[in-house]
């Protein structure tokens, strides 16, 4: 199984190996259990820098669609075919879109939004 | 007399083998990857232009007959020397493993040459599009566990035998035998390991050419590494039973395995007719 990316599409490289593998686990390229190619190799095959792809793993081990296994390597997550079609970006999303219409309909400010928002994320 | 006969047959043969028959298996590859592969198509694969990649051919032509003259000079005159006898046959254990090392320098240039010509594929490498295998390359994949742990196992056999052989006793020339075979396997590891976990060397060779040359390399290590262990237990046991006479036989026949086992296994892994050159083509036509 191959993965492809493009350094001129405007996506970022993350991004586009996050959905890639998502769409080998999905289209059954990859099974669970199968294990993944270490960061180090992945990066130098694509001729990337390694955070790139360490960037990508982390987010795929967020969405369980990949685990880690400490020395033993990367794995594809036993419930890895359930989890990649989950969509986190459309979740959240919907999420802050109900959340913005509930505080514009109480009255509140897009600048009170914005400061609030930063100080949240800022203080956890 | 026939102790003699051997060695000649031994010199004989290192001489036409790696001076005439292995650089003649390369040039007929090269010409045949000039002729099918033209550099107006297949830009990719003439980094440094199709004029000096022809003059390398030649270099390398030019080299190898120099050293096939100069090996046949040298065969000439031990026989004609030991029929004299001017000399003898333990006088000359210097004389292949020298000349090898002379034999050794095209393809030396040829490798040179190959990572250079890499190094540039590279740097003008202008495509924005990269693949990469998403499974993890190990070295198992390429040599098997026997022929590994052949390797290894060899490897502290010939160091048993050869302390043994000075009654445990670590000399200078002891240490110097054992320093040269870490040394060397050392380098197999390490080039193994860039193999393994590196960068790819040519930035358009398709995953599967990726796989079987890594594999023929793997093969080739591994062969070469059990063989300077057989070669120094070899050495040290003539030394030991002062069997000097057949030293320069075993020095030639080294030279020969290890060329077979290198070259010889390379070129007989890895065929022009199976690899993927289109990777090298400049243009891919549409299919419409």
């Amino acid at each position: 199984m191959q993965i492809t990316i493009d350094m001129d599409d405007p996506v970022p490289i993350f991004s586009q190996l996050v959905a890639q593998i998502k769409q080998a686990v999905a289209a059954n390229k990859v099974n669970p259990g199968d294990p993944l190619p270490s960061i180090r190799q992945l990066a130098n095959d694509l001729e990337v820098n390694s955070k790139t792809v360490s960037k990508a793993y982390k987010l795929l081990e967020r969405d369980a669609v990949i685990q880690s296994r400490g020395y033993r390597g990367t794995f594809v997550h036993p419930d890895a075919k359930e989890n990649c079609q989950v969509d986190l970006k459309a979740w959240i999303t919907s999420e802050f879109e109900e959340l913005i219409k509930k505080m514009k309909e109480a009255g509140v400010t897009d600048s009170e939004m914005r400061i609030t928002f930063s100080n949240v994320l800022n203080n956890n | 007399m026939w102790i003699e006969l051997i060695f000649f047959s031994a010199f004989f043969s290192q001489i036409w083998l790696i001076s005439y028959h292995y650089p003649n298996r390369i040039l007929q590859r090269m010409d045949y990857i000039f002729e099918h592969y033209p550099a107006d198509k297949y830009a990719k694969l003439y980094p440094k232009g199709y004029e000096k990649t022809v003059a390398g051919k030649t270099l390398y032509k030019l080299l190898n007959i120099a050293f096939l003259i100069i090996g046949l000079v040298i065969f000439v005159s031990i026989v004609v020397a030991i029929h004299l006898g001017k000399i003898q046959l333990r006088d000359m254990n210097f004389v292949p493993f020298a000349y090898g090392m002379l034999q050794a320098i095209p393809f030396l240039l040829l490798e040179v040459s190959a990572i250079k010509q890499f190094k540039l594929m590279r740097s003008i490498n202008s495509e924005s599009k990269r693949h990469a295998d998403l499974s993890p390359r190990n070295v198992f994949n390429y040599v098997s566990a026997t022929r590994l742990f052949s390797a290894i196992i060899m490897f502290f056999v010939c160091i048993y035998i050869m302390l043994s052989l000075n009654d445990f006793h670590l000399s200078s020339d002891i240490s110097v035998l054992i320093g040269s075979m870490l040394l060397c396997n050392g380098l197999f590891v390490g080039l193994g390991y860039v193999l393994l976990r590196g960068k790819k060397l040519d930035p358009h060779q398709s995953s599967k050419d990726r796989r079987i040359m890594t594999s023929a390399v793997f093969r080739s290590y591994t062969s070469v590494s059990i063989l300077v262990s057989v070669f120094f237990i070899i050495n040290r046991c003539t030394e030991h039973y002062s069997i000097y006479n057949w030293e320069p036989i075993f020095n030639s026949l080294y030279w020969q395995s290890v060329v077979l086992l290198s070259t010889g296994a390379m070129l007989k892994l890895t065929t022009p007719k199976e690899v993927n050159f289109e990777v090298y083509r400049t243009s891919i036509p549409s299919n419409s």
